[in-house]
């Protein structure tokens, strides 16, 4: 048998008392905890409970009034033989004389002589029953004190005059099954068992002499959440310990960048579709950003016929102009050829995780605003093998086992390639990558090769935490944020 | 990026040798294209715009011969020597200056050959030809007219024509403001006066480039010989397409004859020479690890190249089509691609570096340790939402070219964003408090700078300033550093109920109750408590405090 609680043990005693049915209102206990009790009980099968509705009635103001003056009609016929209805209202007031002459004359009490004026003429009966209580006022007299054993005629009436307003009421009954019946024939014994725990009995040392009652360990706990890390931040943070581990270090760069050194210093051709004011968020504000001419001739010439590249370049007049305009990074490759820029010395292993913006329309796969995964590796000798090398192990090192890369195309990187992870069957495609094209590293001192990688994070967080709509990313709905698992 | 659609059949009559649709499926994207679908026997295959040579059945076809070791080296097709001339007029100069053009003889006009010619016609108008702005091409019924042909300038009213797919004769005007073909390309003629146009010896009208062929030339399945024709603005552009598309109808068994153009110079046209690239071994083998040097020239002429060898040089000569050589490195991609992506050992760098990163670790646990639930949110926003609602007045970067109302600016503070979390969350149970760090974008002596800040709110039935005051002030304790406040004017915070969170004599950032007709404006209907703190300035602070420790 599971454990009883002494609540459910009381229940149980007071249904044996009373031949195993008792109202819950009836027992000398909290009516909570008594179905608190009930309930438990139930679920261990040993009481049933039923519930029926019943009515009950409620004495209006008019029935108060009713009880403390008397029915009116007795008050108006009290020591009145014949009088004129008219002196009748002046005294009582014209409406309660004449409801109260209606249920007189109903009930003959009373007659009505018409001559000149309306005289009232009460008769013998009416003279015997002024003086007696009447079933109205036994029945008001009743209802007052909650008993509702009442004749229905005289509950009609009561009704009709308004002094009293009918209510349904569940009324509950708890019985006792057979099995509840077999476990109270045992006996049950009340021990003084402790729920709580407290302080006073640990200090006291009651503890020694109580029993602790036994808890249902499988009983219902209410949900609590704690705070959390957005699981896009957890996978950021992830990946940062993965890159920062194999010795790379993290740069950032800003969101407002110029053409020159988000596009053309990485050798994108200035009529290039990807810098069209279709797929590129350009500023009004600001419009423009200074870049140094001589840098800016430099990179014209790499894209006019190759400059000192041993390229024959894109062939085509270059707008220096253009290269001054505002807009917002299409990519975190503009920071990595920055400090590139900076840092020409090798090596270098640098990496970094930043939102970039592209002229999209918001649906289920795509967002202005997302983030890339950004990175290089640049050291003497450093090859093809190395890029496939380091972006396996990136992978392999985020949980995924099966990888494969094939050949791609990005203005900046040659070779270029592709990155793929299997995931549930499915190749998906991760990111790009390739080795910066010598258009691209020579005008800024760069000598070795750099290998350098842009990875969606997006597409990646979906996948692993089964989002079919990236905009569950952004628009934070807390339910699913406190119910969501950490990514381990 | 491009996408053709090719069909499997018309593939392998291509390729002259049936190969499974599996192992097709699982070459192709091998040699650099993306399969996008496969619908019955329909490939659909994303080509990159470097190159253009495959944006037809037929060029996939040349490059899976090369890859599939069906043919080995560089394709060659019989050109012959020019018998027509077309005149280019000096007038056209500042127009469209140049043209080029040739004539394919004996090429059988199937269904597939005229549905992939129109196909790779529109592909290449749009890739190479930017929309037709740089160049575009027009393909005419050769025996419809007489050669010469002239390519010249005309006032717009001299000349009435027929244009493709219409009945009546139009004028160039005409054709402009009511043919659809004009109305959606007249942008490109509206700086000039003069138009122009390609007629032949009797003064019949082939073509108004870039905008219409005439009626009198349009190709059908009765056209034996064709007659293209590639005017631009670029000339490499309209070389380059021209041999692409000419070489697309030899595979189709036409046979190519060029065409003298005379202007200023002669040229002509189309020019199959290959193009010569030297290319060092070593170059080669550094960055591929492959170190053998037979297995790069079997590289090279699986992707269609011819190589000679020489000392530690190769001379790599290149078909004329592909046009994304400019370097030696893309030879070197080639080798890689020809080799085998799937092939190359996995390494790792060499070189000893440091790692480090920019964490927040420490400020994430702090929040979570307050119970507060990270937000992430867009920067874009925009001004209803920056400052309207939220009753501020900003100097933000406003962007010139907006997809949406919605998304204008990027932000200059995060309150709003996360102010809308919980408008979004409002069916959700409260209490609410959730963060998020960062970036913001201000203006500072007209440069736009950038900045990283944490923003919390919560929302509760009973919370306010003295909450707020709490958690501030737990926040700069665990990072060693105490509260002091001054009073702060915010707009969106109730007057007297703000403070500026300042940390020997700097302010950090500022924290309060917000106004009830803030929380009005985002559609909430309970007390919010905000603070926004720089954590740079957060981080320097304590990290400035600890080496001081560190001294004393």
């Amino acid at each position: 048998m599971e454990a009883l609680s002494p609540l459910e043990k009381k229940l149980l005693i007071e249904l044996q008392k009373n031949d195993g049915k008792i109202k819950p209102e009836k027992i000398d206990m909290e009516l909570v905890k008594v179905m608190n009790a009930a309930a438990w009980l139930q679920s261990k099968g040993l009481v049933k409970t039923s519930e029926n509705i019943i009515k009950e009635y409620e004495i209006t103001e008019e029935g108060e009034k009713f009880l403390k003056e008397g029915l009116p009609e007795k008050r108006i016929l009290k020591d009145v033989e014949k009088i004129e209805i008219e002196t009748l209202e002046k005294k009582f007031g014209k409406k309660d004389v004449s409801i109260s002459i209606g249920w007189a004359l109903r009930k003959g009490w009373c007659r009505i002589e018409k001559n000149e004026k309306n005289y009232l003429i009460i008769t013998e009966k009416g003279k015997e029953e002024i003086k007696k209580k009447q079933p109205e006022e036994e029945a008001l007299e009743k209802i007052a004190k909650k008993d509702f054993n009442i004749d229905e005629k005289i509950i009609k009436v009561l009704k009709r005059r308004e002094a009293i307003k009918e209510k349904e009421k569940v009324e509950r009954i708890i019985y006792l099954t057979d099995k509840g019946w077999e476990i109270v024939k045992k006996g049950i014994k009340i021990e003084e068992e402790i729920s709580q725990l407290t302080p006073e009995i640990i200090r006291s040392g009651k503890w020694k002499k109580v029993k602790f009652r036994k808890y249902d360990i499988k009983a219902f706990a209410p949900s609590i959440y704690p705070g959390k890390l957005h699981p896009l931040t957890q996978l950021i943070e992830k990946i940062r310990r993965i890159f920062s581990e194999m010795g790379f270090k993290e740069i950032r760069g800003s969101y407002v960048e110029s053409c020159f050194w988000n596009m053309d210093a990485l050798f994108i051709p200035q009529d290039h579709p990807a810098r069209d004011m279709q797929d590129t968020f350009y500023c009004k504000k600001p419009d423009k950003i200074d870049i140094d001419d001589e840098l800016i001739e430099k990179i014209a010439r790499v894209h006019e016929n190759g400059g000192m590249t041993g390229s024959i370049g894109w062939r085509y007049k270059f707008n220096k102009e253009e290269a001054k305009k505002a807009l917002l990074r299409t990519h975190t490759t503009v920071n990595t050829i920055r400090y590139l820029a900076n840092n020409p010395v090798p090596p270098a292993k640098v990496f970094s995780i930043e939102r970039v913006f592209r002229r999209e329309n918001i649906d289920s796969t795509h967002l202005p605003e997302f983030h890339q995964i950004e990175g290089i590796v640049y050291e003497k000798d450093a090859n093809f093998c190395m890029l496939k090398g380091i972006l396996k192990e990136f992978y392999t090192r985020m949980g995924f086992k099966k990888i494969r890369f094939r050949p791609s195309y990005f203005p900046y990187t040659e070779p270029s390639l592709e990155i793929e992870v299997e995931w549930q069957g499915k190749w998906i495609e991760l990111g790009g990558a390739g080795i910066f094209r010598p258009e691209v590293t020579i005008p800024f001192g760069i000598k070795e090769p750099v290998l350098a990688w842009g990875l969606g994070l997006e597409r990646m967080a979906m996948i692993l935490l089964g989002l079919n709509d990236i905009r569950m990313l952004y628009f934070s709905d807390l339910k699913w944020l406190r119910e969501l698992p950490l990514l381990i | 990026m491009p996408v053709i659609t090719v069909d499997y059949k018309d593939l392998i009559n291509l390729l002259g040798k049936h190969i499974d649709m599996s192992i097709l499926l699982d070459r192709l994207p091998m040699i650099g294209v993306s399969i996008e679908r496969v619908e019955n026997e329909e490939i659909s295959i994303e080509v990159f715009p470097n190159r253009p040579d495959m944006l037809s059945v037929e060029g996939v076809a040349r490059a899976l011969r090369n890859f599939l070791g069906i043919e080995e080296g560089l394709k060659i097709y019989p050109i012959s020597p020019p018998k027509i001339s077309l005149y280019v007029k000096d007038n056209i100069e500042k127009i469209r200056p140049y043209i080029g053009s040739a004539v394919i003889k004996n090429v059988k006009m199937t269904h597939e050959t005229i549905k992939s010619l129109m196909d790779c016609q529109e592909k290449l108008h749009f890739s190479i030809g930017k929309d037709r702005k740089k160049m575009a091409i027009g393909v005419h019924d050769f025996d419809k007219v007489e050669p010469p042909f002239y390519y010249k300038a005309v006032e717009p009213k001299e000349i009435k024509f027929v244009p493709l797919g219409k009945e009546e004769e139009m004028n160039l005007i005409e054709i402009l403001n009511k043919h659809e073909k004009g109305i959606a390309y007249r942008h490109l003629l509206e700086k000039y006066t003069e138009y122009p146009i390609i007629l032949d010896k009797n003064g019949n009208v082939l073509s108004f480039p870039p905008i219409i062929n005439g009626e009198l030339t349009a190709v059908n399945q009765y056209t034996k010989n064709i007659f293209i024709e590639v005017t631009g603005i670029d000339k490499n552009a309209v070389l380059s397409a021209l041999v692409i598309i000419s070489s697309f109808l030899a595979e189709r068994g036409g046979q190519i004859e060029q065409v003298e153009i005379i202007g200023k110079e002669k040229l002509i046209t189309p020019d199959f020479s290959p193009k010569i690239t030297e290319v060092e071994t070593d170059y080669i083998k550094k960055l591929l690890k492959i170190n053998n040097t037979e297995e790069i020239v079997k590289s090279l002429k699986r992707m269609g190249h011819n190589v000679e060898l020489f000392n530690d040089k190769l001379k790599v000569y290149s078909p004329a089509w592909r046009i994304d050589i400019l370097h030696p490195i893309d030879i070197v991609e080639d080798v890689a691609i020809g080799y085998g992506y799937e092939k190359f050992e996995e390494m790792l760098p060499i070189s000893m570096t440091f790692g480090s990163s920019f964490s927040f670790q420490k400020l994430h646990e702090t929040m979570i340790g307050l119970g507060f639930y990270e937000v992430i949110t867009l920067s874009l926003s925009n001004p209803d939402k920056e400052f309207k609602k939220f009753e501020m007045e900003g100097n933000p970067v406003e962007i010139k070219n907006p997809i949406s109302t919605e998304h204008s600016i990027v932000r200059q503070s995060l309150l709003p964003s996360l102010l809308e979390i919980l408008n979004k969350n409002r069916h959700n149970e409260l209490p609410q408090q959730i963060y998020e760090i960062g970036n913001i974008v201000y203006f500072d002596g007209g440069k736009a700078k950038q900045k990283i800040m944490i923003g919390g709110v919560k929302i509760d039935a009973k919370t306010g300033f003295t909450e707020c005051k709490s958690i501030v002030e737990a926040i700069l304790r665990n990072f060693g550093l105490q509260l002091n406040v001054k009073e702060c004017k915010h707009k969106a915070f109730i007057e007297g109920r703000c403070a500026a969170i300042i940390v020997d004599k700097n302010e950090i950032g500022y924290f309060g109750e917000l106004k009830p007709s803030v929380i009005c404006n985002f559609e909430l209907e309970y007390p919010v408590i905000a603070f926004e703190i720089d954590v740079n300035k957060l981080f320097s602070f304590s990290q400035q405090k600890q080496s001081n420790q560190q001294e004393q």
